[in-house]
């Protein structure tokens, strides 16, 4: 499997983890009574920034590359539009059985669903550094990436070390949150680029 | 077959060609029968335009100089060379109707241009 | 059907002027040369043509129908990853296309000295150009549409390109459409040529029609030529210089007036410069 597809795909797992963490952290938000500025202030940030780097490598791979192959008569303009659509779909289902989640399970899985958002983040931080390392699709700087990355990191981090939040990085949240960040890389996997040989002219 | 092209003498490439072609063709060096190189080949040989070498082929074949048969290619016609080298000799008396033409503007006398007429032909080459 | 490309009616804008009711036949066979200033519209139509664009309104049709993978495509920007290395290119793109000649892409990058270990951004952009071109010849086409190719090379490198696309359509199977604002290009290569300004064909004819329809007027009195055969008037210190049209009709009217060949970047100029005065 050629390394510059496994970048491309793990960066498109890396939008759904960064929708999953922000969710978490907002449903947290809502749930758990912790301090609420706190979650806001880092959940908000962590979402935009997550989108914008995983949409910003889209895009850029997007305008050229796609224009490449559309050009080549591999893929039709409308369809490859609408290769990010399944995607996103699936995303936002899975983010909203887990805001769905929160909501009904309050308590313990409520906050296991907070508690999931950091390991979420270091996922993606990790898929993204290894996306800008091995296949830097995105048209950005590095130094923006991975400023976009860290920054909401680091805040959520200090947000939960400084009012100690007690359950963060229970085993029971790290578990869930594996299973459903393999989910998702799984789904995000097979609606990533090579998929699209799969669909006529 | 050996051509030559000039970029820079002026007249359009179809027309040396065609020209080029049929000289050889009038002075037997091709003979009736002889397969000419076919158009695309002979642009790409040539690295010039296949319409160039395309409307060439069009325009001898018109005068009678050569027969292209879809698919086999373009041969050398069987036509009596003497009627193609008519075309030719109407050249040649155009040219000499020219000569004289301005011959008699510079009042030079049927005397002096015969004269000069033999110097010229014996000056040049086969 | 010539069963080359076909263009009918074609609109496309993006709330500016873009490219108006566009007509012209791009024969199967032959390298058609699309030119024009900036902003004429050359790659709005070409990217109406590959798809990359839906265009507003009109058609365009296909000879030889379109085949998964089938068109090759040079744009004058490098659309390949920048951070990819070229194997990690080639490996990507044998995925993509059936029939990826990954030998013959080793071949001419050895030719066009691309280090297969470089990554594309590292490349110079002569390079870069010179990477389309080995992409494009290394997977079976039937087209091959290219948008300003050779802007950024060295003469040598241009006319090696030139040569290669003369090649490809020796064998009267493939098309060529080729945008350019290099009218010196054209003498060398292009057997059509679509003249576009502001958005608009001005024409679309073969270059031995083109050479018997126009034709210059040198020493030219602007006041003496009939309106309708003037293409455009260049002035220079040793007088006027006109570009006419329907050269034998004019020369059947004026048997006074000596007509001159014209070259075929002399025609382009004159109908981007004259703008008929």
């Amino acid at each position: 499997m050629n390394q510059s597809l496994i970048a491309l795909r793990i960066n498109n797992a890396s939008l759904v983890c960064g929708i999953i963490a922000a969710v978490s952290v907002i449903a947290g938000l809502f749930i758990i009574d912790s301090p609420r500025f706190v979650m806001l202030a880092v959940s908000i940030p962590l979402m935009a920034s997550m989108i914008v780097i995983t949409m910003g490598n889209g895009r850029s791979m997007s305008r050229k590359w796609n224009s490449f192959v559309i050009s080549s008569g591999v893929v039709r303009r409308d369809v490859i539009s609408s290769l990010f659509v399944p995607p996103i779909i699936v995303y936002l289902i899975i983010a909203s059985i887990t805001m769905a989640g929160s909501l009904l399970l309050s308590g313990d899985v409520g906050s296991t669903m907070l508690n999931c958002a950091p390991v979420a983040c270091i996922i993606v931080s990790i898929a993204t550094v290894f996306g800008i390392m091995s296949f830097a699709l995105s048209g950005s700087s590095l130094f923006s990436d991975i400023l976009g990355v860290a920054v909401p990191i680091l805040m959520i981090m200090i947000g939960y070390c400084y009012y100690e939040y007690e359950p963060a990085f229970d085993p029971l949240s790290i578990v869930m949150f594996a299973i459903v960040a393999l989910i998702t890389i799984v789904l995000g996997w097979r609606m990533s680029v090579n998929g699209f040989r799969r669909l006529d002219l | 077959m050996e051509l030559i092209i000039s970029t820079s003498s002026g007249k359009p490439i179809y027309e040396q060609l065609k020209e080029q072609i049929k000289d050889k063709i009038i002075s037997g060096e091709l003979e009736p029968g002889y397969a000419l190189p076919s158009m695309r080949d002979l642009a790409k040989d040539l690295k010039i335009s296949l319409i160039t070498t395309k409307r060439a082929y069009q325009d001898l074949e018109s005068e009678g100089f050569i027969v292209t048969a879809v698919g086999k290619g373009s041969f050398v016609s069987s036509n009596d060379i003497g009627l193609l080298s008519e075309y030719k000799l109407k050249e040649m008396e155009e040219n000499l109707r020219n000569a004289v033409k301005q011959a008699k503007l510079c009042k030079v006398g049927f005397e002096e241009m015969s004269e000069i007429l033999e110097m010229i032909y014996r000056e040049e080459k086969q | 059907m010539n069963q080359g490309i076909s263009v009918k009616y074609l609109n496309k804008s993006f709330g500016g002027p873009g490219i108006k009711n566009i007509c012209a036949e791009m024969p199967r066979g032959y390298i058609t040369a699309i030119i024009g200033n900036n902003g004429a519209g050359k790659t709005t139509l070409l990217k109406c043509i590959t798809g990359s664009y839906i265009p507003d309104s009109g058609v365009v049709e296909f000879g030889i129908p379109k085949r998964y993978g089938r068109i090759g495509v040079v744009f004058d920007e490098c659309p390949y990853p920048p951070a990819m290395r070229i194997d990690a290119l080639s490996k990507t793109l044998s995925k993509i296309f059936d029939d990826w000649d990954a030998s013959r892409f080793d071949s001419l990058c050895a030719e066009y000295r691309i280090p297969k270990s470089s990554k594309v951004g590292a490349l110079s952009r002569g390079a870069r150009m010179k990477l389309q071109f080995a992409v494009m010849l290394s997977h079976a086409t039937d087209y091959l549409i290219l948008d300003e190719p050779t802007s950024g090379l060295d003469p040598d490198a241009r006319d090696g390109f030139l040569d290669v696309l003369r090649d490809y359509v020796s064998d009267e199977e493939h098309t060529v459409v080729i945008s350019s604002h290099m009218t010196s290009d054209l003498e060398k290569i292009a057997d059509q040529i679509i003249l576009m300004i502001d958005g608009r064909i001005v024409f679309c004819k073969d270059r031995i029609s083109l050479m018997e329809e126009y034709g210059l007027v040198r020493n030219a009195d602007p006041n003496d030529l009939p309106e309708e055969h003037v293409v455009g008037i260049v002035e220079n210190d040793f007088g006027s210089t006109a570009l006419v049209k329907d050269r034998a009709k004019l020369s059947d009217e004026r048997p006074d007036l000596l007509i001159d060949d014209a070259s075929l970047e002399d025609i382009v100029i004159y109908h981007m410069r004259g703008n008929g005065r």
